[in-house]
């Protein structure tokens, strides 16, 4: 076998045939059984459903100026969803564990990004560093909505905030993602919040 | 009247977290502070701009192709990166991959050709992102494959050098492409796409090592 035959396989190959054959009415649970038998295809079907909810997801977690990181963490997504489609069984709707998914590929990659820093003398505690570095602020005649303002929290009340006030998970939830506590949640949430409104009053 | 509540109290109100004679307490309290009305006022503007951020928002360009080409297919195991070599042998194919892919993305990315600048197309800035990312992943690999390197026999070591041939010499047409035309973005996509890949199946391999 050459790598050759590798390129031809159903998941790599640039011609994806059943994606635009797929009926309009396939049911994403039908989509769902043929992607986990390998149909790229119909994955390509789901992949175009749920994309925008999980790039905006992923754009308001990292900061909502940050469209090139956001669309790396889209994409990485979406490659782990297919590495753990067979493992899915149905038992919840596939948008409330694909989100689920989505918030764990980007809390994992901030630790790796925490441990980076680290190891290069850093701190690791991005909001220590956020804290630190000289306050960001927009220009007074600069109209401040909610996204910019978003962009300017450290990262973990900002993580805090998308997930407890926009994305309705629960403190209890967001520290069993987290490896926290629930404490540290509302506190991270009460912090991003007071931020906000000193912000968006400017 | 109450001394002002503090503001994790305000928040918790926000949130509907207190009990109702708390929450009658403040109720009572704000009617005479303007300054704690304030703040819950703001609080419930914020929880609207909040439920209002709550929107999809598509990706600027399409991001399926490169999704795509990192899709391992389901159920192809034992293909030609498995037939006929063992585990430190896969790890070791994994590790010289690794370093000469990084050799081709250090010509790549640092050495320009002569006389050409470095591309500052759309096509150059997408290469040095999915760069980055492979560059880092590469790094995270070869850090987990260098711990089976001392296991590796001369028989395993030719195992890995076939199977290193064959990947280069992909890696090799796509480089020569790329360097008579650098601003090519289908060639940058298309180069990048195969660290990629490769990437994700040195990942794969690696889970199927013994844990030492």
């Amino acid at each position: 076998m050459t790598s050759d035959q590798f390129a031809r396989d159903p998941a790599s190959a640039q011609s994806t045939p059943s994606a635009r054959d797929a009926p309009s009415g396939a049911s994403e649970t039908t989509l769902v059984r043929r992607a986990q038998a390998g149909d790229a295809g119909a994955f390509e079907a789901l992949y175009r459903a749920h994309a925008g909810r999980i790039h905006g997801l992923m754009l308001r977690l990292s900061g909502s100026g940050n469209q090139m990181r956001a669309e790396e963490l889209t994409q990485d997504v979406f490659v782990r969803v297919w590495e753990r489609l067979p493992s899915f069984r149905g038992e919840s709707a596939l948008g409330s564990w694909l989100h689920r998914m989505a918030v764990n590929v980007f809390l994992e990659q901030e630790r790796g990004d925490r441990r980076r820093v680290a190891r290069v003398g850093g701190s690791g505690d991005d909001d220590d560093l956020a804290a630190d570095a000289p306050a960001r602020r927009e220009s007074p005649d600069e109209r401040i909505d909610l996204e910019r303002a978003l962009a300017l929290l450290p990262p973990g009340a900002r993580t805090v905030f998308v997930l407890h006030d926009i994305e309705g998970y629960t403190h209890g939830e967001i520290a069993a993602l987290t490896h926290t506590a629930p404490g540290t949640s509302r506190a991270h949430l009460f912090r991003a919040r007071q931020l906000l409104m000193e912000r968006l009053d400017q | 009247m109450m001394d002002h509540p503090g503001l994790d109290i305000l928040n918790r109100y926000a949130d509907g977290d207190l009990s109702p004679t708390e929450r009658s307490a403040i109720d009572a309290h704000a009617a005479a502070c303007g300054d704690c009305r304030s703040t819950l006022d703001g609080l419930a503007r914020l929880a609207a701009a909040a439920r209002a951020a709550r929107a999809d928002v598509e990706p600027a360009r399409d991001l399926w192709p490169d999704i795509r080409s990192r899709l391992s297919p389901r159920g192809r195991r034992s293909a030609w990166w498995f037939a006929g070599a063992n585990r430190p042998a896969l790890a070791a194919a994994a590790l010289l991959l690794v370093v000469g892919s990084s050799l081709v993305t250090a010509l790549l990315v640092r050495r320009p050709p002569p006389g050409r600048p470095t591309p500052a197309s759309p096509a150059g800035v997408a290469f040095a992102a999915a760069d980055a990312r492979y560059v880092s992943a590469a790094a995270e690999l070869s850090a987990a494959l260098e711990t089976q390197r001392p296991t590796l026999s001369p028989a395993t070591v030719a195992v890995v050098e076939r199977n290193l041939a064959i990947v280069d010499s992909a890696i090799a047409e796509a480089r020569t492409a790329l360097l008579a035309d650098p601003n090519n973005r289908a060639l940058v996509e298309m180069l990048a796409a195969s660290h990629r890949q490769k990437i994700d199946l040195l990942q794969r391999t690696i889970h199927l090592l013994p844990r030492t």
